[in-house]
């Protein structure tokens, strides 16, 4: 009776799941997939005919110059990310258990604040009569203040402290999943500092540097408010030139368009990072 | 180890704290050129400690480790020439068998047709060369387990440090390994210092062990003199059984002294380690296999002399010997192992037996009674 009861609650649950995809996550995609191959219409938004009208808009040059800024934005993003990250968690990842905790505290706690939030604070920070320039003003090290709001550079200051945690959490887990007798191994043979960081730690901590690329990249293409807010006007990413073809231009199936070909780049590049063997194998490893 | 034994490694009052918490208390020991010392003691007693001081895991406190006459104290690991096999081996997940092997070597700087000839002669020695292209992953813990040691000894080091490498194997595993490591250690010719809780494998692999307690080292001597000659009621316990008797000392005598070891009186040898003097209290201890148990058909009649009578509480057939638990009349629980005779009898023992037990003479252990 027991085992009954323990099949029914596995099925339910399994259904549940199934379901919550099917509504929430499949669903929603094939509606956009779908809306991508209609037609544009100024009351309903989308109309018959099925065509290919939309995707052709894709490569109109203005559209393009937009996408590969945004990804190079989203890129740098990544690096920035990593570069900051990656020694900041292996450093806290050498710390004892309670001060660990402490700074993954201390890396959280901001999270509870809503990052639109932060990110107006960020403009206190970076605006003309904000606290560098006020600084850097009254240190004389510049004459007329900085024009850092509105910027490419602000946009990406507030994608880098937005997203600088979804990098730092993965690598984290990784990091403090690696035996330190492991280390202390590559030691034993013969390998100094650097030969350990560079011939054990990165390759044993490789998925977790993926998978925080990953989780960083995709929100730098997508995340329209820190755009909006930091950059004004003049900096689009991938993310607002979607929401104005939605929102502002009623354009539905370019809008579309755009998120479908977003979809199938994340796919690809996810798919070349499990067809590499290599990794495939840590992978099997670690996880 | 026919020649002087020269030594290779020193430890000079070797000191080691963590905290406020001492895990090494002035430690003095030196390891030989070519042995297999073995630290041998209970978990906690600080044997792994003085393993990672000198593989230069962790830095000692106060005192001096010294290799051929140099201080090391203060070398990082990878300066040392000395390696270690880790308990759980540590074997790099990412690399296969071959580049695990190979690390040492690499690092080194070693040309690659060098490597890889060294790498394979290693391998074949630990009968691993056939899984070359294995991750580590994919090996059962045996194997790790000698990808391990041939990853440790390629580099030739001078000491072999192994933490307890046997520990996550079974057992007729681990009986087999030990053979298989004495006979490494002898081909190599490399010195071993082994780290084990396990007093048989202690005993039956090393050259010498060292018995440590709460930091300190108890006694360092051969696996016989260890066994047989226990320096202190620790060591006696720590290794194999042991039964311990409480005695008075009534006389002294010029190669004996007289005693009264539960109600009976004996005439001891002098133990060689410490005066004895009348009125004083020892303690004498015996191996269950040096008792001699006899049965007693008439409970009516006296014990003979130098026998404690006894009756058997229970006993342990173990195939080749039968342990027999005696509760003397003198309220002590005595432990005899018997062997069998196939031609005698009389050694069916059942509970409730009343015996008598004694022992053969002379191979009692006389120590203080601290």
């Amino acid at each position: 009776m027991l085992k009954t009861a323990d099949n029914f609650c596995r099925t339910a649950v399994l259904y549940f799941i199934f379901i919550w995809f099917g509504v929430m996550v499949f669903a929603p995609n094939l509606l956009v997939l779908l809306a991508s191959f209609l037609t544009k219409e100024p009351v309903w938004f989308l109309r018959l005919p099925l065509n290919l009208q939309a995707y052709r808009a894709l490569g109109d040059a203005a559209l393009l110059t937009v996408i590969l800024k945004s990804v190079g934005l989203a890129f740098v993003t990544t690096l920035f990310c990593l570069l900051i990250g990656y020694p900041f968690t292996y450093f806290i990842a050498g710390f004892s258990k309670e001060t660990r905790a402490l700074f993954l505290m201390l890396i959280v706690v901001p999270f509870w604040t809503n990052s639109l939030i932060r990110n107006y604070a960020l403009i206190a920070v970076l605006s003309e009569d904000g606290l560098i320039n006020a600084f850097l003003l009254h240190f004389g090290l510049i004459a007329e203040p900085l024009k850092l709001l509105n910027t490419t550079f602000a946009v990406f200051v507030g994608m880098v402290y937005t997203l600088l945690p979804f990098m730092i959490l993965p690598i984290y887990a990784v990091l403090e999943k690696i035996d330190r007798s492991i280390v202390e191994a590559a030691a034993d043979l013969g390998a100094g500092p650097f030969e350990v960081f560079y011939k054990i730690v990165i390759p044993l901590s490789f998925p977790g540097i993926v998978a925080g690329c990953i989780m960083v990249f995709l929100p730098a293409l997508t995340l329209f408010y820190v755009s909006d807010i930091l950059g004004g006007a003049d900096v689009n990413v991938l993310g607002s030139i979607i929401r104005n073809k939605f929102m502002i231009d009623h354009d539905w199936p370019v809008g579309a368009a755009i998120s479908v070909a977003l979809t199938a780049f994340m796919l690809v590049l996810l798919h070349l990072y499990y067809k590499s063997g290599n990794t495939v194998e840590q992978e099997r490893q670690l996880w | 180890m026919e020649t002087t034994p020269h030594p290779l490694l020193e430890l000079k009052n070797v000191t080691k704290f963590f905290g406020s918490n001492k895990v090494l208390d002035d430690v003095d020991l030196t390891i030989n050129d070519g042995e297999f010392l073995t630290l041998l003691g209970p978990s906690g007693c600080g044997k792994t400690t003085l393993l990672r001081l000198i593989a230069g895991f962790e830095r000692p406190t106060s005192g001096k480790i010294i290799m051929n006459g140099k201080e090391i104290s203060h070398l990082p690991p990878n300066r040392r020439f000395v390696n270690t096999v880790f308990q759980q081996y540590a074997l790099f997940p990412h690399m296969t068998v071959f580049d695990n092997v190979a690390f040492g070597l690499q690092m080194k700087g070693l040309p690659d047709e060098e490597i890889e000839i060294e790498v394979f002669s290693a391998l074949e020695k630990v009968k691993m060369h056939q899984f070359y292209l294995r991750y580590p992953s994919e090996l059962s813990s045996g194997q790790q387990q000698r990808v391990a040691m041939a990853r440790a000894f390629i580099n030739n080091p001078k000491v072999l440090l192994l933490d307890e490498p046997l520990s996550a194997l079974d057992y007729k595993l681990r009986q087999e390994m030990q053979i298989e490591l004495k006979e490494l250690q002898r081909d190599l010719g490399v010195t071993f210092v082994y780290v084990t809780h396990d007093q048989e494998e202690a005993l039956s692999m090393s050259d010498r062990v060292a018995v440590l307690n709460e930091g300190m080292i108890e006694q360092v001597g051969t696996p016989i003199q260890i066994y047989e000659e226990p320096k202190n009621m620790f060591v006696a316990k720590f290794v194999g059984e042991i039964n311990v008797f409480d005695g008075m000392i009534i006389k002294v005598e010029a190669d004996t002294f007289d005693t009264i070891v539960e109600g009976m009186f004996y005439r001891l040898r002098k133990p060689s380690t410490f005066d004895v003097s009348r009125g004083g209290k020892i303690k004498v201890l015996l191996r269950p296999e040096d008792m001699v148990v006899s049965k007693v058909n008439d409970p009516e009649a006296e014990a003979p002399e130098n026998a404690l009578r006894g009756v058997i509480s229970h006993l342990v057939y173990k195939g080749r010997t039968i342990d027999l638990w005696i509760q003397t009349a003198g309220g002590n629980m005595v432990m005899a192992t018997q062997f069998f005779n196939e031609d005698d009898p009389e050694i069916i023992y059942q509970a409730d037996d009343v015996v008598n037990v004694s022992w053969i003479k002379d191979w009692e252990v006389i120590l203080p009674d601290a």
